[in-house]
Parts: C-alpha cells; structure tokens; sequence
C-alpha cells in the first residue's frame, strides 16, 4: 500500500500567498516602519508596528501577529533580547521572526540565529525579497501546524481505536504501538518498543489465515487467527490483519490486533447449542419416519392409491429434515475451530466402494448408474470423515442433476504430489455466473429443475470446506446444458501408492 | 574614494514601482525628519552613544531610499565611534548636516516633478 507524504498534501494547499496575517514590525527607526508597512499592506497583511521592545512584547502578547520583523540595533532592549523574549512567550518555537540589520558580519549573524531568529534580513533592505521572503516563512509555519493537526487527528483515532495497532520496521522490529495494543499484551508501550514483536506471537497456534496479494502479486495483506503472548506469559486467542505500507522510500508493517477470547466463547456456545438442538430434532424425526415407514410398507393393511400419495409426504419431508439436521451438524463442525482432525492411513477404494453401495438405492431410484474404475488403490494419509463428507454431497449432486438413465463416473488421477478425485455428470451444468456463488452457504441455482431436486444449499458449502480442513481443494468444470466435472484435489507428499491387482 | 551622487536614481526608481502611490508619502516623511535629524546630530555631538545610534538609524533608511551620499557619510561616522568612541567628529557631522540639506532639495524637485 502507497501513501502519498503528507507534506506534498499540505504543501499544496499552501501555495497561495496567507494575506490574511499579522506582520508586526518592531524598528525605532520611523522611516523604515513607514516603508515596511507600506510594503507590507500593499501585499495585503495587517500591520502593526512598534518603536522598541518593550512596547513590542506588550503589543505582541496583546495581538498575537503571525510574524515579527525586528530590528536588532535599537536603544535599551536590543532585538537580541527581544528575539529571547518572543521566544519564552511563544513556547512552541513556531513563531517566524525576521531580524533587520544593518550588521552583516558573521558574528551577528550568528548572534541573531542564536537568539531565536528564523531568519535575517540585511539593510537597506530588499523590498521584493522581503516580501518574498515572508511569504515563504509563514507558509512554512502554516505548513508545520497542519501537519500538527493532521498527525493531531491520526493520535487521537491511534490512542482511541478498540482494536491494537502496532508498527514495526520491515525486520518486525516494534516502533509504535497504541493504548489497545498495550492492553492486550499487558505491558506498555516502552516495553515493546524496539522488540522483535514475533515475542508477542504464537505461530504455533494458527487455526486459519488468508493472504491477499497486491497487483504485482507479492503478498502484501495476511489475516491470521492465532495466539498472543501477553508480557505476564499467558497465551490467548488472537487475530490480526497486517498490511505493508510504503510511503516515500519508508516501508513499514501495520498490524491491527484483536483479542478473540470472547468472540470464540460465543461461537462455543451457539456451536453447542445448534448441536443440542439438533440432536433433539433427530428423536421427533426419527418418529415420524418409523411411524410413516409402518404405514407405507402395507403391514397394517393395503393403503388405497390416494392415500399412498399422501404418505409419501411426510417420508420425503422426513429425509429432507433428516438430510438438514445432518448438514448443519456438519457445518457446526466443520466452523468449531476445537474440532481436530484425525490423521491416519486408508485406503481410497474403499471409501469409494463404501460411498457407492450407500448410493446405490438413490441412484437406482433416479435410474443413474455409478461408474468406477478401481483398478488400483491408493492409501491416504487423511482423516475419511472428512473425505467422505466431501465425496458424498457431490455424488448426492450429480445423481439428483442427471437425466434418467445417464450415468454418474469416478476417476482417480495421480496429477505429480497431488491425487485427483473427480466426479462427473451429464446433467444441467453450471452457467459461469452461478460458479461464483455455488460454494456459499444456502446457495441454491434458481431454475425449476432444481428446486423440484429439494437439498439444503449446504452440500457444496460443506464438500469445500471439509475437503479445505484437509488441506485440499474443491473446483468444478461444467458447461451449462452439458453437465459438471467436480475434481477434489488433496496433495500427499508422503505418501506411496500401491498397486493392488483387482 | 568614489564621489557618489546625492541620489542614487536605480534606487530610488525601484522604491517608486514598488510603494506606488505611497512613495511621495515616504519621501514628504523622510523630508520632514530632517531638521529633527539635524539638530539631534548637533546635539549628540559629544555624546558618541546616542550618536551612533541616531547615525546608524539615518545610514539605513537613506539608504533604502537612494540617499547614498547621506547614508556613506553617517557610516562613516558609525565605524569611527565603533573603533574609537572618544574620536572627534565634528567635520564629519557637519558634513552629514550639509548633506542632509542636499537630500532636503532634491526631495523637493523628486516631489515637484
């Protein structure tokens, strides 16, 4: 990220003259306060003037003027001393005075800088130049106090902002950080000043990160959720978002900070509850099923045909709630950053074969058939519930897409350390427009055909995301009309594969 | 030494461009100073203090307005009383008061042309 140096800002805004200022003039000499006034009103200040330095810093402290033109040979308080004097009343040192004198060795000169002077001015004095030169000195204290102002408003935003921000040089080396910041860690500024702030991280501790690039695809902004370190060496759960900022030939890194300590007791809490509720749904659900199933099977006596359409409701409503109730527990898992995956090694084909025989029936209904050549096997290091839950919501979606008597074909592919899994259909596609969308939560392709499909809207959500826990992806090639290819890709670096003759 | 003009013209030309129609104020100001400047030179005279103040003070604003004759004259007597506060500067300050005359005249013909 650029930033444009303030001062450029502030500079151009101050490239017109500032005609609306004080000039006080303190010079015993009458003519050259007569002159220097002239002057200076014609080019549209406001002028005061004195005879001597003590009716000038009485003047001064009463009028404040924007800046002082003062001559330094005048009787009992020279300019020297009245320079001083300004000085002391002004306190901030921003106050431009102009010395006039007639006195240009370089022991005066030097006696005016040390007296405070901004700058001098040697008689008989250059009209034009004068003019010049005051104009420069009051955009340059106009310039000071906006970049006072400015720097002013970014504090008050810095010390005031609930999250913690802190800055560091390029080496991670600390050089600022606000009043959030302190708190979270437990110490002060001054003690994380010039620290290397990966002291006050845990990387060990990441659950989720995401990095974004910038036009020339170096990565430049990382959020992570991890753990902090406070001072005290209690760990606790942390975000931050960090930023690379360049501005001029400074670069720096910002890190914005937050404390998740609450926000994750929160997700427990409604992760726990969904869950409870959930497992509760099952018992009514389960009930209905059995008592409907009894029903529907005949046992009880032949059901007219009226009626038999009736049941059939209340059966396919029970596999739609039991298929939600099951989805949202997955996705309650799958979100619960607790929740640890389990590696150990197994054998892909018989997850496949396990996926098929559970969707032989649904298939068979749909008049799919389910083709899979299982020539060789692979052992995988992977946790198979998540595999799993990933293979069978796109097989469940490329049956329920496909035409009758189409087919349904699985393929492995070893594609260099990766293991391609694909899944592929005749179906109705998937336009370029809705392959944006297809992976969110509750995300549904409106047309007729699949709505009359019934489904949750979370199947894909969840296939990406659980294939996503283990460090693999999901994508999708398809031709809207032409049918899909869902390919899951899941990298093993440490794996053999084994040829087992079928 | 060089023999420099009572008015320096350059001078005085650039002072006019710039104060515009206050310039006739400056020079009808400086004019009325003058019998002031002269009778506080007579005064201080012995007083090399309160002279080389009033010197240095006239060698400045005459000098700004092209009086280059006048404004050489009082540094004359500034940098004398800065080597040797006791020396005697009587030629010079009447040498200042003529020119000062001198300077009175030519105001009158600047203002009346």
């Amino acid at each position: 990220m650029e930033i444009k140096d303030r001062a450029d800002d502030a500079e151009e805004s101050f490239s017109n003259s500032n005609t609306d200022s004080i000039i006080q003039i303190i010079d015993d000499d009458k003519i050259i306060r007569s002159m220097l006034t002239k002057v200076l009103q014609k080019s549209g200040y406001q002028v005061l003037t004195s005879e001597n330095g003590k009716d000038g810093l009485a003047q001064y402290q009463k009028q404040k003027p924007d800046l002082v033109l003062l001559d330094v040979l005048m009787p009992e308080m020279d300019g020297y001393e009245v320079c001083l004097e300004l000085r002391k009343l002004e306190g901030n040192h921003v106050l431009p005075v102009l010395m006039l004198t007639g006195l240009d060795d370089v022991v005066s000169v030097s006696r005016a800088f040390s007296a405070g002077a901004t700058d001098f001015v040697t008689k008989p004095i250059n009209l034009a130049l004068l003019r010049e030169r005051v104009k420069y000195a009051l955009k340059g204290r106009d310039m000071y106090y906006e970049i006072q102002r400015q720097s002013n408003e970014l504090n008050a935003i810095l010390y005031s902002a609930s999250d913690g921000i802190v800055t560091t040089d390029m080496e991670g080396i600390v050089l600022d950080a606000n009043p959030a910041a302190e708190k979270l860690f437990g110490c002060s500024k001054e003690e994380m000043i010039n620290q290397d702030f990966m002291r006050f991280i845990d990387f060990t501790k990441i659950t989720d990160y995401d990095m974004g690039q910038d036009k020339t695809g170096g990565i430049e902004n990382i959020n992570i959720r991890l753990a902090g370190n406070r001072v005290n060496g209690e760990s606790f759960p942390m975000e931050y978002n960090v930023n690379t900022i360049s501005i001029g030939e400074l670069r720096i890194k910002s890190y914005f900070l937050r404390d998740l300590t609450e926000r994750l007791k929160i997700e427990r809490l409604k992760g726990e509850f969904i869950q409870t509720v959930s497992h509760e749904l099952r018992t009514p659900i389960a009930a209905i099923k059995g008592a409907v199933g009894i029903l529907a099977s005949g046992i009880l006596g032949e059901l007219p045909e009226d009626v038999q359409e009736l049941v059939n409701i209340p059966q396919k409503a029970c596999r739609n709630l039991e298929n939600l109730v099951d989805d949202i527990l997955d996705v309650t898992t799958l979100e619960d950053v607790s929740e640890s995956v389990n590696y150990e090694v197994v054998s892909l084909r018989d997850i496949l074969e396990k996926l098929i025989s559970n969707y032989q029936d649904f298939a068979a209904d749909n008049e799919i058939q389910i083709l899979y050549e299982n020539d060789s096997d692979v052992q995988l290091n992977t946790d198979s519930r998540y595999l799993y839950n990933t293979l069978k919501h796109l097989m469940s979606n490329a049956i329920k897409f496909s035409q009758k008597n189409d087919d349904v074909r699985i393929n492995v592919l070893k594609d260099k350390d990766a293991f391609k899994i694909s899944v592929s259909d005749n179906g109705i596609g998937i336009s370029d427009n809705d392959k944006q969308n297809i992976f969110n939560k509750f995300s549904q392709i409106d047309n007729s055909s699949t709505r009359k499909q019934g489904g949750t809207g979370l199947g894909l959500y969840i296939a990406k995301a659980s294939i996503e826990k283990l460090g693999g992806s999901l994508s999708v090639e398809s031709v809207l009309g032409q049918g899909s290819t869902f390919v899951v890709s899941l990298a093993q670096g440490n794996i053999d594969d084994v040829d087992v003759k079928s | 030494m060089v023999n420099l003009p009572t008015v320096d013209f350059i001078i005085l030309n650039e002072l006019k461009d710039i104060m515009e129609e206050s310039f006739s104020e400056m020079m009808i100001e400086f004019r009325d100073e003058i019998p002031s400047y002269k009778s506080r030179m007579t005064e201080f005279v012995t007083d090399a203090e309160k002279l080389f103040t009033l010197t240095h003070t006239i060698k400045s604003s005459s000098a700004n307005l092209g009086f280059v004759r006048l404004s050489e004259n009082c540094r004359k007597i500034e940098e004398g009383l800065r080597i040797d506060a006791t020396m005697k500067v009587d030629s010079l300050v009447d040498e200042c008061k003529n020119e000062l005359d001198m300077v009175y005249l030519e105001i009158e013909k600047i203002l009346a042309s």
